[in-house]
């Protein structure tokens, strides 16, 4: 039995429309005529990046919510997944080159699908992310995020490389 | 800071094309991360008109200043971006780039923003290094320290200062440490010649001689050790200790933002685990390693002059051990890493269990807490059964890899006595026997001894690290003396961040008379704190002035400055002592009566009376003994008893009955009077004694004016009013502003 009344998370996707205009994401709500300029956002875009996409007014309020951006309408959704490209800057981990552990800093080069990157990991117990499925977060001194899809997935050579760091 | 990259040729002839005749580039920013979002390049020039963007050939964007409205920075996950608000309403992207750039992209945006408005840009001087000038790599901190590139010996110097006072134990401890040396040396030598004289040559009246002439030997050695353990020891504590208390010291007078960017955690590792890593070493291993320097040259030397092609064979396995000793390191090395790393998760799983337990058990996770903690214990029994079998393991192999030098040793030395070479006997090969062991031994530990006086060294580096921060201004020799402050305050157009690029206060102006009490009411984060943190000169403000009593606070003596300021937080801190200590803190000579004379006035006396221990009374960790309104109560009465010319009041009754809160504003009340006082508080009707209220919104002033002047402007006060009655009404409580 429900002790309290809790508002659901998602709404619908085809209750919302989102385009772009004039360099804005604008939403508009199922039979409402104003367009309101949204800030898109993941709710865990660390652990289940897929889960979930929140309009945010600029009062910073959610004004909606769906639980996937592919229950939005094709142009929508296509909107949706630029803005969400363009907000959250992901290296995704293709290769471990070269790690060294120096007075408790470890540095890291690695390939990725945005390039190479060498940078410098502190505190692992913050700054190092055990993900379900193998994978790892890893957050860098000045807070950019590297992400390791499945270590085991990584060749050989890059595995020894994130055992001996992490 | 550096906002002029240079440009690359291709760049500088398409920039050059556009530019009007007599208009200049001002600045000009490389990012980190190219136009299509990749670790890469692009760069924002400014001219005196205009904002151009560009990738790695040409340029891309550009928006006029006729057009920009104003460039606003986009925080982003893992990036930021700067965008172009142009007056039609549009956006315009300008470039992304790393979280490694956000304060010179901030500061920018500020640049840029204050050329459109025609203003002169603020830059401040001072650039903070990303990457390491000598190598290249990112550094763990801006500005910090390179720790690829630690000096070892400069942090031996400097250590070394510490250790001058008491050059005279560290002259005899290096007599006696040669002693020591040279007494080891003997034992092999009187094992030559016992086999040679007294059990070949028949000489048995000298047999007595060398037996006492060893154990003399071992009793000097023994002897020399003991004094130099005992030395060493002496020594290292009481460098240790020097600078711990060096370190306390200059923490105290460190900046407040130097805290803000590091956990205490960090802070007492540093002044207890850094400096005890260091004196251990100083105990152990900077002996160790003087003792079997000198100890191996001395053996070299003996087993050359005694027999140098045995001598050769001897020292065949040493690259070995060397190199074993590397690479058993190497391997070592991360494994210490990750139990240290797996040590501290447990510890904060332990901690988190422990003083959460009234919640582990309300929602009945001790299943789910045990799991997780076994999880990390049995983690962390993996890395500790990897580090003893490397450990064994490398002794074992080392051991044997010696033995092989002894085997060869014995092999050709035994082939030449069995042919009677008269150039070599069988108490000189029993003599290289054992010194090889003294050769050998300590050969193994070398490279670990000198990877541990790295670990050490780096801990002095993080301690000298501090020891070498700028404190505050305490002793400007210029400093204005301000004996008694009188309590006049004065922002003039205020600009502050705490991190380069992210701007708090906003150009902030106002006036407060001696006397006058002010309430700064505003959101969360719209800059209430960081104005008493400037106030408070905690903080120093990126431009503009702040004044008290007409002087620039930073021409004031830091000390006047603070002695004319008195604090009461939301968050209480007590040190652990008695009531009557806590009290005093801010005027430590003052007599009894004055202190209860402060006391009563905070309403703190009967509370205090009522203890077993009155005044007496042990207050515990954070004055864990107390309630939180007696907390209150206790640090009004400190500030009643350091009487303040200015007196901040943060939220001083937050979290607190409203029986206690009427006690508190009865004690607020006799504190403020006759003094100037800055007052912050989210609950409204804690402010209706102010004489002016200053309304913040997002680092500006929205409103400034009495109580009814801003209910009648039906502004943003206004608006917050509604809503906490509103609240209120929710609560079931009445309050009247």
């Amino acid at each position: 039995m429900d002790r309290v009344s809790q508002p659901e998370p998602w709404i619908a996707g085809s209750s919302i429309t989102v385009r772009r205009k004039n360099g804005q994401n604008m939403l508009t709500l199922q039979g409402a005529t104003e367009e309101i300029p949204v800030r898109i956002v993941q709710p865990l875009p660390l652990s289940q990046s897929g889960l979930g996409v929140s309009f945010l007014d600029k009062e910073k309020r959610e004004v909606a919510a769906v639980r996937s951006v592919s229950d939005l309408d094709a142009e929508s959704a296509a909107c949706v997944r630029e803005a969400l490209d363009r907000r959250y800057f992901e290296a995704r981990v293709t290769r471990v080159l070269k790690t060294e552990t120096h007075f408790g800093t470890r540095y890291l080069t690695v390939d990725t699908d945005k390039g190479r990157s060498t940078f410098a990991l502190r505190h692992p117990g913050r700054n190092i992310i055990h993900l379900g499925n193998d994978g790892l977060i890893l957050r860098d001194t000045n807070g950019n995020v590297y992400r390791i899809e499945k270590v085991s997935a990584l060749d050989a050579l890059s595995q020894l490389q994130v055992d001996k760091a992490v | 800071m550096k906002l002029n990259d240079p440009l690359s040729a291709p760049l500088s002839q398409d920039v050059a094309s556009r530019l009007q005749p007599g208009e200049t580039i001002r600045f000009c920013k490389k990012s980190d991360l190219s136009l299509d979002r990749k670790f890469g390049e692009a760069t924002l020039a400014v001219t005196d008109t205009r904002v151009l963007v560009l990738d790695t050939t040409h340029v891309v964007v550009e928006v006029p200043f006729t057009e920009l409205d104003e460039v606003a920075v986009e925080e982003l996950f893992s990036s930021s971006r700067l965008e172009a608000k142009k007056k039609d309403g549009s956006r315009v992207e300008l470039i992304y780039y790393s979280k490694v750039l956000v304060p010179e992209f901030g500061v920018f945006c500020r640049a840029i923003n204050q050329l459109v408005r025609k203003e002169p840009p603020l830059l401040p001087d001072e650039d903070e290094a990303t990457h390491c000038a000598r190598c290249g790599s990112p550094l763990p901190e801006r500005g910090s320290n390179c720790p690829l590139c630690v000096p070892r010996w400069t942090i031996f110097r400097r250590l070394f200062q510490y250790v001058k006072p008491f050059k005279v134990r560290i002259g005899i401890l290096l007599v006696t440490l040669f002693i020591s040396v040279g007494v080891q040396m003997v034992p092999p030598y009187i094992t030559k010649r016992i086999v040679d004289d007294v059990i070949k040559g028949g000489n048995q009246d000298s047999l007595l001689m060398w037996i006492g002439l060893m154990f003399g030997c071992f009793t000097i050695y023994l002897v020399t050790r003991l004094f130099n353990a005992m030395m060493s020891s002496w020594l290292a504590a009481h460098l240790v200790a020097n600078l711990r208390a060096e370190l306390h010291t200059v923490l105290q007078r460190l900046q407040l933002g130097y805290f803000n960017k590091r956990g205490s955690g960090e802070l007492v590792g540093r002044v207890m685990h850094d400096t005890a890593e260091l004196q251990q070493f100083l105990i152990e291993g900077l002996p160790y390693l003087m003792v079997n320097t000198s100890s191996f040259f001395f053996v070299a030397v003996i087993l050359l002059r005694m027999d140098w092609r045995l001598a050769v064979l001897v020292f065949l396995p040493v690259p070995f051990l060397i190199f074993g000793a590397e690479i058993f390191w190497k391997r070592l090395h991360p494994l210490f890493h990750k139990q240290g790393f797996r040590i501290e998760s447990l510890y904060s799983i332990l901690g988190e269990t422990i003083n959460g337990i009234r919640v582990v058990k309300a929602f009945a996770q001790e299943k789910t807490r045990s799991s997780q903690f076994n999880r990390r214990n049995d983690e962390l029994r993996k890395i500790r059964f990897q580090i003893d079998v490397t450990f064994i393991s490398f002794q074992e192999v080392m051991f044997w890899v010696m033995q092989l030098g002894i085997m060869c040793v014995w092999f050709f030395a035994a082939q030449r006595l069995s042919r009677h070479d008269p150039s070599i006997t069988l108490g000189t090969l029993l003599a290289f026997v054992g010194y090889i062991w003294l050769l050998y031994g300590p050969l193994q530990w070398f490279t670990v001894v000198m990877n541990w006086m790295t670990h050490a060294f780096a801990g002095g580096e993080r301690v000298f690290a501090v020891l070498d921060t700028p404190p505050e201004a305490y002793d400007s020799a210029t400093a204005i003396a301000i004996p008694e402050v009188k309590g006049a305050v004065s922002f003039k157009d205020v600009r502050f961040s705490y991190e380069r690029g992210k701007e708090i206060i906003k150009g902030i102006s106002f006036d407060i008379a001696p006397g006058e009490m002010i309430g700064l009411v505003g959101k969360s984060g719209a800059g209430k704190s960081t104005i008493i943190n400037l106030v408070c000169r905690f903080f120093e403000a990126d431009s503009g002035l702040i004044s008290v009593d007409g002087h620039d606070i930073k021409q004031i003596r830091l000390a006047d400055l603070r002695n004319g300021l008195g604090m009461v937080l939301q968050e209480t801190f007590l040190f652990n002592g008695t009531v009557l200590d806590n009290l005093k803190c801010g005027k430590p000579d003052a007599t009894f009566e004055e202190v209860v004379r402060a006391t009563k006035a905070a309403n703190a006396h009967d509370f205090i009376l009522d203890k077993e221990d009155g005044y007496d009374t042990r207050i515990g960790e954070h004055g864990a003994q107390l309630s939180g309104g007696e907390k209150q109560r206790l640090a009004i009465a400190r500030a009643i008893l350091h009487d303040p010319a200015i007196l901040i009041l943060d939220e001083a009754t937050s979290s607190v009955d409203s029986e206690t809160e009427k006690h508190i504003q009865e004690a607020i009340a006799n504190l403020v009077r006759n003094r100037t006082t800055i007052a912050i508080a989210h609950r409204l009707a804690t402010l209706r004694n102010a004489h002016r209220l200053v309304v913040l919104d997002d680092g500006k002033i929205a409103e400034m004016g009495t109580h009814d002047e801003l209910m009648a402007k039906e502004g943003a006060f206004a608006k917050m009013i509604d809503t906490q009655t509103e609240l209120n009404k929710l609560r079931g409580e009445t309050w009247t502003v």
